[in-house]
């Protein structure tokens, strides 16, 4: 009987691990993930069109800057719950220097913001909106992403 | 057997002697830079793109702080911790009593004013590729930043790193004053002053032996992060396939073509980029271009 129990419970280890390694990825991690590729697409629209590779179109810019909103509107603590660095780019220094992230946040949502008022008032406007949640983007990549 | 003896004597003295001599610390004729008048406002785009402030600035100075000199930025490596020096105006603490041929030895000959070899975390290996007027506009600029009267803090490093002679031996092993690639249009070969010598890419870029030099044949092919955290990205063909306009634009804005965005110390690298001409970014990127595929 001893042996049996022992037996399941390596099984059972094995399997776990299994799942892990399949990718059982945790929500808040795959949650995080696709709200930077969301941000990485919607300054991609306005990158396009300020680098003239698209055709600036109003409406289509201020959609992108939209979705950057809707990003912004996300509370960060539900993307970076306690716990879930293991096996990702986000560095402790999110979690234990958490008024310094989130002076970084707010950085980002005021980008949004001015995304959002000016994104739809010409191509000229890309520039400096680019130039400001970008600069968001590396500020915050600096301190709190391992890559 | 005295005589045996007597001549093996000799020869360690000599044997030593020439150690000694090979591995000195030599400064730079005192008249390297006769005839040249300095420019501090093209020092200015100098200071950009070989990217002081980018390793001496204080630790997460922002803005105007970061032309504060001050060091005590922290970098570790394989051979111990580096700490950048207070290299600003100060007369004390800083540079302010050296003169041009004192900055110039230190800049492109790795040798303080005290003749000591400066470890090779400062990149006077690229720098040594200085034009001299550069030098001279670069001194211009550095002199008309702020002082600060912060201490210069020491390195913590182990023996046998700790003696300064052995980056003599360094030298003499990995000094290179040829060019890493042929650069036959004035682009390229802007392009390539840039990379190799101001902005020293091939520092992180570039992987080394266990000795610190760079292995041969892999020139910007990518190396392991000496932070100890993932690796610095080869710029080389077998794997950056960006066109020149992506790596122009990341160089200005940081995003990458999938807009992503830069981290680490790339973005210190980005910030002196942006502030260069357009045509500097274009260069660079030309020169990234026709970089040949490392070879084993």
């Amino acid at each position: 009987m001893k042996r049996v129990i022992a037996a399941a419970a390596i099984l059972s280890t094995f399997a776990g691990s299994i799942a892990l390694a399949q990718g059982k990825v945790p929500f808040p991690v795959k949650a995080r993930q696709g709200q930077m590729a969301t941000m990485a697409m919607s300054l991609g629209v306005l990158g396009g069109m300020a680098q003239g590779k698209t055709e600036y179109d109003a409406a289509a810019a201020q959609a992108a800057a939209n979705s950057l909103a809707g990003i912004a509107m996300i509370d960060p603590d539900i993307l970076w719950q306690d716990g879930t660095a293991e096996g990702t780019a986000s560095l402790p220094a999110i979690w234990d220097d958490a008024d310094a992230f989130a002076a970084e946040w707010a950085k980002f949502v005021a980008g949004a913001e001015k995304a959002v008022a000016e994104a739809g008032t010409g191509k000229d406007a890309l520039g400096p909106i680019l130039g400001a949640v970008g600069g968001t983007c590396k500020s915050c990549h600096t301190s709190f992403r391992a890559k | 057997m005295r005589r045996f003896l007597r001549v093996l004597v000799l020869a360690a003295v000599l044997a030593a002697g020439i150690g000694l001599w090979l591995t000195r610390a030599t400064p730079l004729p005192h008249d390297t830079f006769a005839g040249l008048t300095g420019d501090a406002a093209r020092g200015a785009q100098v200071f950009a793109a070989a990217g002081c402030a980018s390793c001496h600035a204080a630790p997460k100075a922002q803005g105007d702080a970061k032309l504060v000199l001050a060091g005590g930025q922290r970098f570790v490596s394989d051979f111990g911790t580096f700490l950048a020096p207070n290299i600003s105006s100060d007369n004390t603490h800083g540079i302010g009593g050296w003169s041009l041929n004192d900055f110039g030895t230190a800049v492109m000959r790795g040798v303080s004013p005290e003749g000591h070899h400066y470890y090779p975390a400062f990149p006077y290996a690229a720098y040594a590729k200085m034009t001299q007027q550069d030098l001279v506009d670069l001194w211009s600029y550095v002199q008309t930043l702020p002082a600060s009267d912060t201490p210069s803090q020491p390195h913590e490093i182990g023996f046998p790193f700790s003696v300064r002679r052995s980056v003599g031996g360094w030298k003499l092993l990995f000094s290179k004053e040829t060019w890493e690639m042929d650069a036959p249009t004035p682009e390229l070969e802007r392009g390539r002053y840039l990379v190799e010598a101001l902005a020293h890419c091939g520092e992180c870029h570039t992987p080394r032996n266990a000795l610190g030099g760079f292995q041969t044949g892999k020139w910007l092919a990518g190396a392991p992060n000496p932070s100890g955290q993932g690796n610095v990205p080869a710029l080389t063909p077998n794997v950056l396939t960006w066109d020149a306009a992506d790596i122009a634009y990341y160089l200005e804005s940081g995003f990458t073509p999938e807009f992503d965005s830069a981290g680490g110390h790339m973005v210190a690298v980005i910030e002196n980029f942006a502030v260069l001409p357009a045509q500097d970014r274009a260069a660079v990127a030309a020169y990234i271009k026709a970089l040949p595929a490392p070879t084993d």
